[in-house]
């Protein structure tokens, strides 16, 4: 419990680190902002609201009191160019938020998908050739950049044989989903390959699984009940760790397909310069990442009582 | 070293050759444009063809190993230094020190850091290389010093170290002399894997239309490419080809490395 709870507290101030940190990036950077992020073009009156907007002029504290309003009452702030004057930044990105969460799920079903089966094959057939052949398409997954398997998909698909509709038409159907989920779970699943590979290796020079077979048990039982299990505790954590390259990478792929998100949102607030709103974008994933993680650490201690310390 | 290592090892002497001789090797300069053949095929005077604004494809690919070269390495070198500096502090004070430091330290791994990064350059304004790779180093040291401060404790244990301080030798001394040699091998194997992802990073805010302006950057090429992938494959091709390259060169040399200095990590 004590654990627990320090892990908690260790949550807490992540959080608060990181929001602050999100905070400090507009007030510390070299420049007046409103110059750097509206341009020098920009009117005079722009400039102006701009930094009443997040209240510029105010001493330093008093614009992190406001921050932290914002934070806490659930706004994020008021967007700069969006045309209805209620909306407030976190309403503007609720309504994109679940496409990324639909997308980010997926591709990560996609990566285990591909992950788990090809990871524990290699490692059982250990220096064999299906180790290798997994081995390199792990590899050119780490190394396959999102943006170039997207568009190269696509051709492929569209082009060289034409099994979608002509390029440009809308995807209807599962596709608007599946191919960008394809394509990223495609580009996760390599590191995470590796580390399920690494995880099961490990597991099978444990001292309980060598008594596992010794007393006879049928390999399928040694495997599933054993290794398997304890495989599956480290390869947890890399997922939740992977995350962060998720978004980064959900933020690209929705580019590429051209799908509504937080990424296509983000982008086309930077081209608005609409700071509000990247600020926001960047706030909700900060959230998103410290509370998946924080929940990848209990969930890794519910699995492993080792973690959870000497009894409460 | 095996077979791949030597593969990746040739791999990036290949893009570092490249990268220096740019300018001689490239058959336009960079910023050059042929006005007059925008968007063109691969011909005699442009072999890969032009972009839409009439930049030489193969010379922009020649530049652009310059611009993923030099934030790559440069966004690393700066981590290390930081992240060791940081680290070798927390690890050998330890008590208080180290709590605090460590603290912090876990605060920007918590983040997500390439979101961060796109966050400073939108607010730098026009973004350079030294933004992008000064963005990048505000969360990337955080790894480093953590990777350090635990190689510290371990060497700090060992009986060298104890000798030196029964010799009366001082702590700058020991760090600098005895620990500092013992925990460089396995921050060289994440160096490597470092330059790899700054690599991605510079080229993944250049595809998002926010890396370094006035430079040519294989991710702003691959951007281009990609919105004409249908009309000329060749310009995302070959980008996101030279990015797969050297992505996958590092890390074969980084396995390799981590096999040779590192033998006990994954």
């Amino acid at each position: 419990m004590k654990r627990v709870v320090r892990r908690l507290l260790g949550s807490l101030i992540s959080f608060i680190g990181a929001l602050t940190l999100v905070f400090l990036v507009l007030r510390i950077t070299p420049g007046d902002p409103a110059d750097n992020i509206l341009g020098d073009e920009a009117s005079t009156a722009a400039k102006e609201s701009f930094r009443d907007s997040l209240h510029l002029n105010d001493p330093l504290y008093v614009q992190y009191g406001h921050f932290w309003k914002d934070v806490f009452d659930g706004t994020l702030g008021t967007p700069f160019s969006v045309s209805d004057q209620d909306q407030t930044v976190s309403d503007v990105i609720g309504q994109v938020l679940p496409a990324t969460i639909e997308l980010a799920l997926a591709a990560m079903l996609i990566a285990v998908l591909i992950a788990m089966p090809l990871g524990v094959m290699a490692a059982l057939r250990q220096r064999r050739l299906l180790d290798h052949i997994s081995m390199v398409a792990a590899l050119i997954g780490v190394a396959m950049p999102v943006f170039w398997l997207g568009p190269m998909l696509l051709y492929l698909l569209s082009v060289q044989l034409p099994i979608l509709p002509d390029p440009g038409d809308p995807l209807d159907g599962p596709l608007p989903l599946l191919l960008p989920a394809l394509v990223l779970g495609a580009a996760l699943s390599g590191k995470l390959t590796r580390m399920v590979r690494a995880a099961v290796l490990d597991v099978l020079r444990e001292e309980y699984t060598v008594t596992a077979r010794a007393k006879g048990l049928p390999e399928s039982r040694v495997i599933v009940g054993h290794v398997l299990r304890n495989a599956l505790i480290p390869v947890l954590t890399v997922m939740g760790l992977q995350l962060a390259a998720l978004l980064g990478g959900a933020i690209v792929t929705e580019k590429v397909f051209a799908r509504p998100g937080v990424g296509t949102l983000l982008l086309d607030a930077i081209v608005r310069r609409d700071y509000a709103i990247v600020q926001g974008c960047v706030l909700v994933v900060t959230m998103g990442y410290v509370l998946v993680n924080l929940a990848v650490d209990l969930l890794y201690m519910w699995v492993d009582p080792r973690l959870k310390g000497p009894k409460a | 070293m095996s077979g791949m290592g030597w593969f990746g090892m040739c791999i990036v002497l290949a893009l570092v050759l490249v990268g220096l001789l740019a300018p001689s090797l490239a058959p336009y300069g960079e910023g050059e444009r042929d006005a007059a053949h925008p968007l063109s095929e691969s011909s005699e005077t442009h072999p890969l063809g032009t972009t839409e604004d009439g930049t030489d494809v193969l010379s922009a690919l020649f530049h652009g190993t310059r611009v993923a070269l030099v934030v790559g390495f440069a966004t690393v070198a700066l981590s290390v230094l930081i992240g060791t500096i940081v680290g070798l502090i927390s690890g050998y004070w330890g008590g208080w020190t180290d709590e605090i430091i460590m603290r912090l330290t876990e605060i920007f791994l918590s983040f997500p850091g390439f979101l961060l990064a796109l966050l400073i350059v939108f607010t730098m304004g026009e973004a350079t290389m030294l933004s992008v790779i000064l963005a990048l180093n505000v969360t990337g040291w955080a790894g480093y010093a953590r990777l350090v401060r635990g190689q510290t404790l371990q060497v700090k244990q060992r009986t060298f170290v104890s000798a030196a301080r029964g010799l009366g030798a001082s702590p700058l001394r020991i760090i600098g002399v005895h620990i500092f040699p013992n925990v460089m091998g396995p921050v060289t194997v994440q160096a490597t894997f470092g330059v790899a992802g700054a690599i991605l990073a510079e080229s993944t805010l250049s595809f998002l239309g926010v890396g370094p302006q006035n430079v040519t950057s294989w991710g702003a090429l691959l951007d281009e490419g990609a919105v004409l992938f249908l009309k000329t494959p060749t310009m995302a091709l070959v980008s996101g080809g030279a990015l797969f390259l050297a992505v996958l060169g590092i890390n074969l040399l980084g396995d390799a490395l981590r096999d040779r200095l590192d033998p006990k990590s994954l």
